[in-house]
């Protein structure tokens, strides 16, 4: 068989400059992106302009109708304990302190006895789906929320695993969900990034790479916003002009635009001049849009009450604030480094870390709710990884040896999903007895990636980007949608 | 040709749709739309009763082509192109008439399905032709005999054409035949001013000054544009320009990538690896000589500098994985495959290439040579080593580092095995509870538990299992009371056992009456006390005799304690472990713990200013080895052995096994080989994209058989083919390119040219081009005039203020976290060889120039010019801004506007009026873009 030569691609509209664009204006951009997208995408969520057709962030539609129109991912960066959260074991509590009667599996450190949970599991809502007591307002949600118990990753360790989770490959530069995403679709408001990434403090570990575009366009890297502050100069890079008043700047633009204008009429129609005529515009909106987004000042006191105080609450909100105006995208970490890897008093550290985190949640969850956005808005929550159920060892130069923690577990761990089309009130797969290992209908990384893909619009196996000779997909070569959790 | 109607006011689909009717074969684009889409759905459900394949043909339908599909079977035609509506095979699959459903018995299709095949219906329903086998181009004799990019260079005749006078350069003889044969006329020629500025961003990537332009316009000799040209090839700033292109395909950057624990993520050397290469464009070296380098400079005489060592970073300076060598192994690979062949040869990996005659057994072969190289632990100095009193200084910091790494090493040994000294008793305790575990597993789970080291509970193990005299009189007392259930109730038996029995230690007899332990953690505990005792009186015994400055004792002179002693120290002793022990089971915290001191070490290469430079070189190793194919790309799952030796694909008769080293040499010569089909063109084809923004081939790191042959593919290998003639010389090619009326076209196009050939695939005008990322922020510099000129050295970090005014290329490229500023500029990316890069328009390049510190900077520099801020008046000063900013005259429609800005008085700010009217000049397309 003849190899298909190169197509028309959407990557091509960044590649081709003037001639491509002046001669075909939206109509042969848009063809580019139909034919990688497939030609369902006949319309554009919103309306669009020829500049703003020529934008990689242009609103776009995905292969089918989507369920979820954006996407809120909340990562509890330093893997969660499962046992302790979403996935009750009667069976550790039995057996606190002796040997599992199965070998442990290796995850990165040695472990020892069975480690009950130390928190109290009660059944809510209507499905009387279990939760534990570190989560009791996001339990208030659990008919909303599909969780499951059976997820699994490939290797016990931080870096490949926060890698898999958010590229879908555990070591080589891949494009996070988040750039595929805007990639696949755009975003709705040009005023704002249409990925951005929020962490207080400072990074996680792997630090960009968890929202890298690799190789697609930087322009599709999540935004990182380092919500620690509260200043917006400091959250959004160059978005404030130190040095004039509004007016002034108002003043430089309109001149600019006229230099520009007269610049472009000597020459002959030229798309990608008035693109960047039009860039100029869309920077001075952006200015005071973003300026407004990140204001939680501006939430009435009932809604700034119902997320409660404290910097993930803030956080929340701002993402909240962000979706609402059309960001495609938020990812919000707990904070930097890996507040959730608890291999030494696991009770006390989980403790807090989620009481930081379960009115905001919980808060997040009622008011996307309350505001009919649920629906449309992909709520996801977990870490890159669960924890044993038994006790971790110690290591010397690797915990702090007090023998009440545990150690990082990749074979079963929980996560949970919920709006965005999502079946609520449901349990997917387990994990066995004692919560070690995914058992019943096991939900790889792969498989989670393609059915939020799903539930985007998106096949996984055809939203591909042609780099190095391949047509990479987010998925790889890998994924199953898992349909059971789509309502 | 079936008449086509645009359904329901789609019009993208209605263009698409006419381009299939017009095009004699399907397009390209469809026909891997049907392949990947379409085919399979076919092939899995219809094909077995609707094909040749058929044992019993249903319906008299046929659906393997197009021509069988619009003839369609006993209910009529089973599509028609264009409209899904009202195709019976869309009708059937939909399964909305009861009569009519596809595949039968409810094997019907997934909505995707369905939605694949209208699709497919809508954008004209083409059916490729099944390619005969005999064209397998995955098979490397049949590619090479019929794939464009595979077959040998050879230097074309150079056309004849009419308009003679047009012709400067053999380029244009190229050129002008294909629009000739089009009956199209080449563009107008571009005036004095854009032509200056045009080959001055082409070679410098810096604007030409106000003065060169002025020279340039007012010079009328025949040979102006050419000493241009040349003035342009000889500045040192020419290598930085095309250096940068270069280090775009090395995927250059100055750091490692993510490393856990706190380790130094900075190369110290990666710069000389920069700086060899604006040398190497600088003294034009050959293009061969400088891939072979590249590749293997480490198996070259070399000079007395050494330099070409630092060619070596091309491979090295990768992204590092966490250390995974396979994952190093293939970034480097793709670096040289893509980088100098135009083939995606890691596609290769896991299975053989899809597409390409590339199999798994051909990388593996390259994975060998590069598994058989390794990098020195002390990177090679380049040139001579002169002593200097920096570099003492610099020696003398690096052993005072070194001697404090020691230092830590040592402490943390002596804290580790004092500990151990005075915890006797626990490991006592230890070895009783776990002598029934025999599993090594279980032994290290439960030393773990018990906050012991195995290591160290085997030796008291042992001690006490094959204990000798000494053991024995102090250990003795334990076993008995180890073995007693009534510890309590036996013990004053037992002690006075031990008292008329001879051969027990007397101070552990008398420590254990006095203790009178209850239990046996009791009498552990009373061991602990005793060896702590025995091991103070010793430390008391040295540090008296460091005191007095007498030699260190031998032994303690209470023979009961020093009998203790020996339990506590030497080699044997169960509570000492030998320095190798401890020092492997201290490995991990010894290597966190002198991390930052490692780091400082190796900022001192960057920070020092007596450090010498050293290459990133890479060596072989003392004896190279073949790989193994690795099945699926899994270590895990090695396969067949495989030769270091060349591609199949490009090995035309003999491919020879590679025998010298690692064979990195015969892989570089293989590579800058006359013969090779693809290394002259893929250069040449880069080159040509930089100069005009496009290539003949559109996928520069591609020219695998996917990639069609371009229609200018005579003029890509005449080019490709003078290039090797003339040395392999970059800047020859220059000249060859730049000389021509192609190049010299105006960018504006004439409505004709641009009906007939829109895509401007003829070169029948200049392409407009935008600043990349370097240019714009060097144009800044250099239009305010601080441009810093200096070439070469350490890189800096762009953007903390005070801003560095050094050319882009010196700026710091962390490739972990790339600053937002390379980023939103579309900057390769530096985790792989980028081939060409992205030119996106967002408001977030607009952001930075409006709002920036660094641009506000220029525009106040800008303003802060002599001749603008010494101007008489307004007028004046407009035209010496013009002349900075523009090389220009403003015409008086911008004198206008100028004046109505600069006498605007609004607000009082921080910037003056000159300064705003400064920096929106600086913003502005004129500046931005290059005509």
């Amino acid at each position: 068989m003849t190899p298909p030569r190169h197509p028309f691609r959407l990557q091509d509209s960044f590649l081709t400059r003037r001639d491509f664009l002046s001669r075909c204006g939206i109509g042969l951009g848009m063809l580019g992106l139909a034919n990688v997208l497939g030609p369902q995408l006949a319309h554009a969520e919103g309306s669009a302009d020829a500049a703003a057709a020529t934008s990689p962030l242009a609103p776009r539609a995905p292969h089918f109708p989507a369920r979820a129109k954006r996407v809120i991912h909340i990562f509890a960066n330093g893997g969660p304990s499962h046992v302790d959260t979403f996935d009750p074991k009667p069976s550790l509590t039995r057996l606190n302190g002796k040997p599992l009667p199965m070998d442990n599996l290796a995850t990165e450190r040695r472990t020892g006895a069975a480690f009950r949970s130390p928190f109290e599991f009660r059944k809510y809502g209507q499905s009387g789906i279990e939760v534990s007591d570190l989560f009791p307002q996001v339990a208030q949600h659990i008919d909303d929320i599909a969780v499951i118990r059976s997820m699994h990753a490939d290797v016990p360790n931080h870096e490949p695993s926060l890698l898999l989770m958010n590229c879908g490959e555990a070591r080589l530069p891949r494009p996070s969900m988040g750039s595929w995403l805007t990639y696949g679709l755009g975003t709705i408001n040009q005023n704002l990034p249409g990925f951005i990434t929020m962490c207080p403090g400072g990074y996680p570990i792997q630090e960009s790479q968890n929202w890298q575009s690799a190789f697609l366009p930087g322009i599709y890297q999540g935004t990182y916003i380092n919500t620690q502050h509260q200043e917006i100069e400091k959250l959004v890079e160059h978005i404030r002009n130190k040095y004039v008043l509004q007016q002034e700047q108002r003043e430089q633009l309109d001149l600019l635009k006229q230099l520009n204008q007269e610049h472009a009429q000597r020459r002959s129609q030229d798309a990608q001049l008035e693109a960047r005529i039009q860039s100029f515009e869309l920077a001075y909106r952006m200015q005071i849009d973003a300026t407004d987004a990140f204001d939680i000042s501006k939430e009435p006191e009932c809604v700034r009450k119902l997320y409660g105080p404290g910097t993930q609450a803030r956080q929340l909100l701002i993402a909240r604030r962000l979706l609402e105006r059309g960001v495609r995208m938020v990812q919000v970490w707990h904070g930097a480094g890996q507040p959730w890897d608890n291999h030494d008093d696991l009770e006390e550290n989980h403790r807090r870390l989620a009481r930081e985190c379960d009115q905001p949640i919980g808060a997040l969850l009622a008011d996307l709710k309350q505001r009919g956005m649920l629906d449309e808005t992909l709520v996801i929550w977990g870490g890159e990884f669960g924890r044993t159920p038994t006790v971790e060892l110690p290591t010397p130069g690797a915990n702090a040896g007090k023998v009440n923690g545990r150690d990082h577990n990749h074979h079963g761990f929980t996560m949970w999903l919920a709006g965005g089309g999502v079946r609520g009130g449901y349990v997917h797969g387990s994990t066995d007895e004692f919560g070690f290992k995914a058992v019943e209908k096991p939900v790889h990384i792969h498989d989670l990636h393609a059915t939020l893909l799903y539930l985007l619009g998106f096949d996984h196996t055809r939203l591909t980007f042609r780099h190095a000779g391949r047509d990479f997909r987010f998925t790889d070569v890998y994924g199953n949608v898992v349909k059971e959790l789509i309502a | 040709m079936r008449k086509l109607s645009i359904g329901r006011g789609v019009l993208l689909f209605g263009i698409a749709a006419f381009r299939v009717a017009c095009a004699a074969e399907a397009d390209p684009g469809q026909a891997e739309f049907f392949e990947t889409r379409v085919r399979p759905i076919f092939a899995d459900h219809c094909y077995s009763c609707h094909s040749e394949k058929a044992e019993k043909l249903k319906g008299g339908l046929r659906l393997d082509t197009q021509e069988y599909l619009l003839k369609g079977g006993k209910s009529g035609p089973a599509i028609v192109p264009g409209e899904a509506d009202a195709s019976l095979l869309i009708k059937a699959v939909r399964y909305s008439d009861p009569k009519l459903k596809m595949p039968p018995k409810g094997k019907r299709l997934t909505p995707e399905q369905v939605a694949d095949l209208e699709s497919w219906v809508k954008m004209g329903a083409a059916v490729p032709a099944p390619e005969p086998a005999s064209h397998n181009l995955r098979d490397a004799p049949t590619a090479r005999a019929r794939h464009w990019a595979f077959q040998p260079l050879r230097k074309p005749p150079i056309p004849v054409v009419i308009d003679k006078e047009w012709v400067q350069s053999p380029v244009d003889a190229f050129i002008l035949a294909q629009l000739e044969a089009r009956h199209l006329s080449p563009g107008r020629k571009a005036d004095r001013r854009t032509l200056i500025r045009r080959v001055s961003y082409d070679l410098l990537g810096l604007p030409p000054t106000a003065q060169e332009t002025e020279a340039f316009e007012n010079d009328n000799s025949p040979d102006a544009y050419a000493r241009l040209v040349e003035r342009l090839l000889a500045s040192p700033h020419y290598g930085e320009r095309w250096g940068r292109y270069w280090l775009d395909v090395a995927r250059y950057a100055d750091t490692k990538g993510y490393l856990a624990g706190g380790e130094e993520r900075r190369y110290a050397f990666s710069y000389t690896y920069r700086d060899y290469v604006v040398r190497a464009y600088n003294e034009d070296k050959p293009y061969d000589q400088f891939i072979i380098e590249q590749l293997a400079a480490d198996e070259l005489p070399q000079g007395a500098d050494k330099g070409s060592l630092a060619a070596l970073g091309f491979l090295t300076l990768g992204r590092r994985f966490l250390n995974n060598q396979n994952d190093i192994i293939d970034d480097r690979i793709d670096v040289v495959s893509r980088g100098t062949l135009g083939l995606t040869v890691a596609c290769a990996r896991c299975h053989d290439h899809k597409f390409d005659p590339i199999p798994t057994r051909d990388y593996y072969s390259l994975h060998g040579i590069f598994a058989s190289s390794h990098e020195p632990a002390e990177l090679p100095l380049l040139g001579e080593l002169r002593d200097s009193l920096e570099y003492r200084d610099f020696l003398k910091q690096k052993e005072k580092i070194e001697g404090e790494m020691s230092e830590f090493k040592r402490k943390e040994i002596d804290k580790f095995k004092n500990d151990l000294r005075h915890k006797a008793g626990d490991y006592l305790l230890g070895v009783r509870e776990a002598q029934t575990i025999h599993d090594k597993k279980a032994f290290d789970t439960f030393a773990g538990e018990h906050k012991l080291n195995p290591v160290v509970l085997q030796r008291w193990q042992t001690a006490l299992e094959e204990h000798g005299d000494n053991e024995r009189s102090i250990l003795g007392p334990w076993v008995e009371f180890a073995n007693s259930t009534n510890i309590a109730g036996d013990a004053p038996a037992l002690l006075a056992k031990f008292d008329t029995q001879p051969g027990y230690n007397s101070i552990v007899i008398r420590g254990l009456r006095a203790g009178a332990p209850n239990s046996l953690r009791e009498a552990a505990n009373i061991y602990t006390k005793l060896f702590k005792q025995a091991d103070d009186d010793w430390k008391a015994a040295v540090s008296k005799a460091t005191e007095e400055h007498k030699p260190a004792p031998k032994q303690l002179e209470d023979p009961a304690s020093e009998s203790l002693r020996q339990l506590l120290y030497g080699d044997h002793a169960p509570a000492d472990v030998p320095e190798s022990e401890a020092e492997s089971i201290l490995a991990q915290p010894i290597r966190d713990g002198t991390a930052p001191l490692r780091n400082k070490i190796e900022e001192l290469n960057w920070t020092h200013p007596g450090a010498p430079a050293r290459a990133m070189a890479l060596l072989d190793v003392p004896q190279p080895h073949n790989s193994h194919v690795l099945l699926r790309g899994n270590p895990g799952s090695p396969g067949e052995e495989v030769p270091r030796r060349f591609l199949e694909v490009l090995s035309n008769t003999a491919r020879p096994v590679f025998t010298n080293g690692s064979g990195r040499l015969e892989l570089a010569r293989a590579i800058a080989s006359p013969e090779n089909p693809l290394t002259a063109r893929v250069y040449v084809n880069r080159v040509w994209m930089h100069h005009f923004g496009e290539g003949f081939v559109k996928t520069p790191g591609d020219f695998g058989v996917r990639t069609e042959e371009p229609l200018q593919h005579a003029l890509l290998d005449f080019l490709a083919a003078s290039f090797v003639e003339h040395g392999w010389s970059t800047k020859y090619l220059h000249r060859l390119i730049l000389l021509s009326s192609a190049y010299q076209q105006a960018s504006d196009s004439s409505p004709a040219n641009l009906a007939a050939d829109p895509e401007n695939n003829l070169w029948s005008h200049m392409n407009r081009q935008r600043l990349d990322f370097e240019s714009l922020r060097d144009t800044l510099l250099a239009i305010s005039g601080k441009l810093d000129e200096r070439v070469g050295g350490l890189p800096v970090d762009l953007e903390t203020e005070p801003f560095s005014a050094r050319r882009t290329i010196y700026g710091l490229i962390d490739r972990q976290n790339l600053p937002g500023m390379f980023r939103t500029f579309d900057f390769s990316n530096p985790d792989t060889s980028s081939q060409r890069r992205f030119s996106t328009t967002v408001p977030q390049q607009a952001l930075f120039l409006m709002n920036s510190p660094f641009v506000i900077e220029q525009a106040r520099a800008l303003a802060a010019c002599r001749e603008i801020a010494e101007a008489k008046d307004h007028a004046q000063l407009i035209q010496a801004l013009y002349r900075r900013v523009f090389q220009r005259a403003p015409i008086p429609s911008e004198i206008q506007l100028a004046l109505q800005f600069l006498q605007n008085k609004t607000n009082p700010s921080r910037l003056t009026p000159v300064e705003k009217y400064a920096q929106v000049l600086l913003l502005s397309n004129e500046v931005m873009f290059v005509d």
